[in-house]
């Protein structure tokens, strides 16, 4: 039995502008230790997904009308708040893409990192400073002792991301879901991150999420990978075959604009258009309008995820029709 | 050639301004109690401005002793005072002076707000902070105790004008109108406050735009890059303020005059009406009722109008 | 911190100066005397008077004896109490008014700002946000005298006037209720529209969805992570809302004849009492200048990211 197992979860948000689809019937598990990377373009909907799964939806305009998010025995989208906010920070812990605005301005690193300890009452104040001064120690922060006592704004980007994530860590969660960690980051600090969100994954034997818009990053580092496309899952299987096999027409489409695989001196390559408007539903594939490869039937029949094997599935109906040609 | 160096910017404020004005009037239709309250305020306006035209000269100082305290009937329609006044047409001419004393004082703290504000913001450095200095100081003074010191004790001084005058052989006097005129500059000097401070800000992050330093580097004069481009730039935050100043210089003006220090009997006010009416609710509900009442919706809205042309001029607020 | 408290005491200094000053030759170059109203005085009564109050010296002299005198001179129209008599005896009464209403607009304020803002364009937003609406828009001397129409000659249920409690020994008595809630009304309302949109603004910061992430209850997420943001606008009116509460008591203490420093004020300006004057302005002042280093030092101390500088 997998520790989350995710079923047709879908999230709208009904605005003034009309019901944006953002999350539509999205399916998919995560196994103990395991590390998932969920990859798309801004607004596919792989932040909406994670935080649907937590409540962490600003309700309203936001509303999950359906689906289930099992986790350990929990259907974490029909549980009560009580419930929730039990598995919240003590089972599942989140980072968010921007530190310099995750961390509350008025309240010590300190009074931050303890309180998941004292909320879900798993130390006293005296053991909980203790294991947050090692926790910040263990996530790289030099003179722990006195730096706790700071406050957020006297920390630089890549120091909040640490406390961040020593703070998501210090209740040894089964699952952390990493929301964009690195984006904000400066390329030198976005590799130590990453490093060190996977040396204490591995200590603490955590199951991980992470969510980017960059494939470089998902690539050495995920066993599993899910593409995102306007809302919906569109390619999904172990990282060698999405990277080495790529069947959906976006997921090579994204590989191509990676800018160090190209050749040097060729033209950069760009996904011609734009990113769907999520509040007028397609009848057929939402690539279709950017897809080369398109057909009459992709803007008519919606596509859904189909095994090719090598646990490996993807939704687009010429791969699963006729196999595509290179 | 004189004129030329103004034209590059000028399409493009133009467009923005348009569509800004254009955008801002369609969200303020769409705001129920703001136009509810233009509505409002433009027949009070109305009422107390057009209305006197019809009525007869002394229509709110015409005393009649013997209906003194008559609750409204048929023939006064909002009952009379201690005196026999008509409460109708007292109301009438107190609301004339009241949005007069408004509009005015209003006008007097915008022109030294803008003045002040813009000066501090474009100058900035030494100059702004000093200046600010200043403001927040006399932010932090009891005006209120001021304005009723002023108003105490330069009551009489018009009377000693007058005398100096006439000592002089000249025929001119302003003791009538003295007390109005103590009002706008005393609140005007009151209220200049968080205008001068709204009119900086604004002047400042202009400053740091284009446009503004293509004025500066094409050699415009300070007083024309002043008064031409970066006022005309700042209208919106001055035309919400000035719509919530409007009813706080009221509000004083109707505490001055509840004191006794505003407005002189036999002319009436609304703060004047509402002292009367408090002095008698015992034996005259009608008194208090209907000056206070009225005096609170036209608050009521002009604080409406303010907020819905707040968020009609930034469009930030209005997202959701 | 003990540099900047000295720096705004120093700088206070001259401020109050000019406070004196600008008082003093208002009242001074101002026509009329405080023995103009009694009409039976003879002439020569009056320069003995004059004499006795120091009016026949030269005003720069007159000035210097106010300022390095001023609480131990006598009131003109109170003769035989000084200055600092008459204030030791009636500011307790109008502090206590001020602090109920205090009480009153914070308590209540705070409460339904951040009711409000919990679920914004709701009923439970619109509710409170109306009376708030109402509460700004009804002055206290429109309100005062309906809720005493109201309550007391209406419905009996409190003393119109009296203020018997405020005077006398008891903390608190019946006839404090209208009087405090007249006056704490309109800034309740203005400090719970302030602190509506303070937490509004602070309830979609991204740190309330990392605490909501830890687990934390939504109690918790309020009074731990929000409060102390959302109410730093009100923290900084709090200045001029005790300015404003001391206009109010002026009308409030008038309306309900309650014997307090704010009615002797205005009627020492009528009755040209310049010592008096002088030293009821003095003393707000320098209580006002006091109370806003207060609120200075509490936003530092409540906002790490500013600095005593």
């Amino acid at each position: 039995m997998p520790l989350l197992d995710v079923n047709d979860l879908t999230t709208y948000f009904h605005t003034r502008n009309g019901v944006v689809r953002a999350v539509d019937g999205v399916s998919f598990q995560l196994e103990k230790g395991e590390t998932l990377g969920i990859v798309g373009e801004s607004g596919s909907g792989k932040s909406v997904t994670c935080m649907s799964m937590l409540g962490l939806i600003p309700q309203p305009p936001g509303r999950i009308e359906k689906g289930t998010a099992h986790f350990d025995g929990t259907d974490l989208l029909h549980c009560s708040q009580k419930e929730l906010q039990t598995i919240r920070g003590r089972r599942i812990a989140m980072i968010f893409q921007d530190p310099m605005t995750s961390l509350n301005p008025y309240l010590r690193i300190e009074d931050q990192l303890i309180e998941p300890l004292l909320i879900h009452e798993l130390a006293d104040k005296q053991s909980a400073r203790q294991q947050a001064l090692a926790m910040l120690d263990a996530v790289g922060i030099q003179d722990a002792a006195s730096r706790i006592r700071g406050y957020p704004h006297e920390f630089s980007g890549g120091m909040r991301q640490r406390v961040m994530i020593a703070m998501a860590l210090i209740t040894k969660p089964d699952v952390l879901i990493a929301d964009e960690p690195t984006t904000a980051l400066d390329v030198t600090v976005q590799a130590q991150i990453l490093e060190l969100i996977k040396k204490e994954q591995q200590e603490l034997g955590t199951a991980v999420i992470l969510i980017t818009h960059d494939l470089g990053v998902v690539s050495g580092f995920c066993d599993r990978i899910n593409v995102m496309y306007g809302g919906k899952i569109v390619e999904s299987g172990p990282t060698k075959e999405i990277f080495y096999n790529p069947q959906h027409p976006y997921n090579r489409a994204l590989q191509n604009s990676i800018p160090a695989l190209q050749a040097k001196g060729k033209e950069l390559y760009t996904i011609p258009g734009m990113p769907p408007d999520m509040s007028k539903p397609s009848a057929g594939c939402s690539f279709a309008p950017r897809c080369e490869h398109a057909t009459d039937l992709c803007t008519s029949k919606p596509p859904e995820l189909q095994d090719i094997g090598k646990a490996h599935t993807t939704a687009c109906l010429r791969v699963q029709g006729e196999n595509l040609k290179p | 050639m004189n004129d030329t160096p103004t034209r590059p910017d000028a399409p493009d404020t133009a467009e923005k301004g348009e569509s800004l004005w254009v955008g801002a009037w369609y969200r303020l239709r769409k705001n129920k109690m703001a136009l509810a309250g233009g509505v409002f305020i433009l027949l009070l306006a109305g009422l107390s401005f057009i209305g006197p035209f019809f009525l007869e000269g002394d229509y709110y100082t015409n005393t009649v002793l013997e209906d003194k305290l008559t609750a409204p009937d048929a023939e006064y329609t909002l009952g009379t005072d201690h005196l026999g006044r008509d409460q109708l047409g007292r109301i009438i001419k107190g609301g004339q002076i009241s949005l007069l004393v408004g509009l005015v004082a209003t006008f007097v703290s915008l022109t030294i707000g803008i003045g002040y504000g813009t000066i501090s913001g474009y100058f900035g450095g030494k100059i702004d902070s000093v200046m600010m200095r200043i403001v927040d100081i006399l932010y932090s003074l009891p005006f209120v105790i001021f304005v009723i010191l002023l108003m105490v004790f330069a009551k009489d001084l018009g009377d000693s004008i007058d005398e100096w005058f006439r000592a002089r052989g000249s025929e001119f006097s302003i003791s009538g109108q003295w007390n109005m005129l103590l009002l706008f500059v005393a609140i005007g000097a009151v209220e200049w406050l968080t205008m001068a401070r709204i009119v900086r800000g604004q002047v400042m992050s202009l400053r740091r735009q284009e446009f503004i330093e293509a004025c500066i580097s094409l050699g415009l004069p300070t007083h024309r890059i002043l008064f031409r481009h970066m006022v005309p730039n700042i209208l919106g935050p001055v035309i919400v303020y000035t719509t919530l100043t409007i009813p706080a210089v009221m509000l004083l003006e109707a505490f001055l005059s509840f004191l006794g220090l505003g407005v002189q009997p036999p002319t009436p006010s609304w703060g004047l009406l509402i002292k009367d009416g408090a002095d008698r609710m015992r034996e005259a509900w009608w008194m208090l009722v209907f000056p206070g009442a009225l005096f609170a919706i036209t608050l009521f809205s002009f604080n409406f109008v303010g907020d819905g042309l707040r968020d009609a001029l930034d469009p930030k607020t209005s997202k959701d | 911190m003990l540099k900047f408290i000295l720096r705004r005491v120093l700088e206070t200094i001259p401020v109050l100066l000019c406070v004196a000053a600008m008082t003093f030759f208002m009242c001074r170059l101002a026509p009329g005397g405080p023995f103009d109203e009694d009409k039976q005085v003879t002439a020569e009564v009056r320069e003995l008077l004059n004499k006795q109050f120091n009016l026949d010296q030269p005003l720069h002299k007159q000035f210097i004896q106010y300022i390095t005198h001023l609480p131990t001179l006598q009131s003109f129209k109170y003769p035989n109490r000084t200055v600092g008599e008459i204030i030791s005896q009636k500011f307790p009464v109008s502090a206590k008014l001020g602090f109920f209403a205090m009480c009153i607009a914070l308590g209540l304020g705070i409460l339904f700002g951040v009711i409000a803002s919990l679920r914004p364009n709701t009923y439970i937003d619109y509710i409170p946000s109306s009376l708030a609406m109402i509460g700004i828009c009804l002055p206290t001397f429109v309100m005062g005298p309906l809720l005493m129409l109201v309550f007391s000659l209406k419905l009996g249920w409190f003393p119109a006037t009296g203020w018997g409690g405020f005077s006398g020994d008891q903390f608190f008595a019946s006839d404090m209720v209208l009087p405090s809630v007249t006056l704490g009304f309109f800034y309740a309302a203005y400090i719970s529209r302030l602190t509506r949109g303070g937490m509004l603004d602070i309830l979609t910061q991204d740190y309330i969805r990392t605490a909501k992430a830890k687990g934390a209850s939504g109690l918790r997420v309020i009074v731990k992570h929000s409060l102390r943001g959302g109410l730093l606008p009100v923290i900084s009116f709090m200045g001029p809302a005790v300015a404003g509460l001391i206009a109010g008591s002026f009308v409030i203490e008038t309306i309900f004849a309650i014997p307090g420093l704010g009615q002797d004020f205005v009627k020492s300006a009528f009755n040209r009492d310049y010592t008096l004057v002088l030293g009821v302005v003095m003393f707000y002042a320098t209580l006002i200048i006091l109370l806003n280093l207060i609120v200075d030092i509490l936003q530092v101390t409540l906002n790490p990211k500013l600095k005593f500088d």
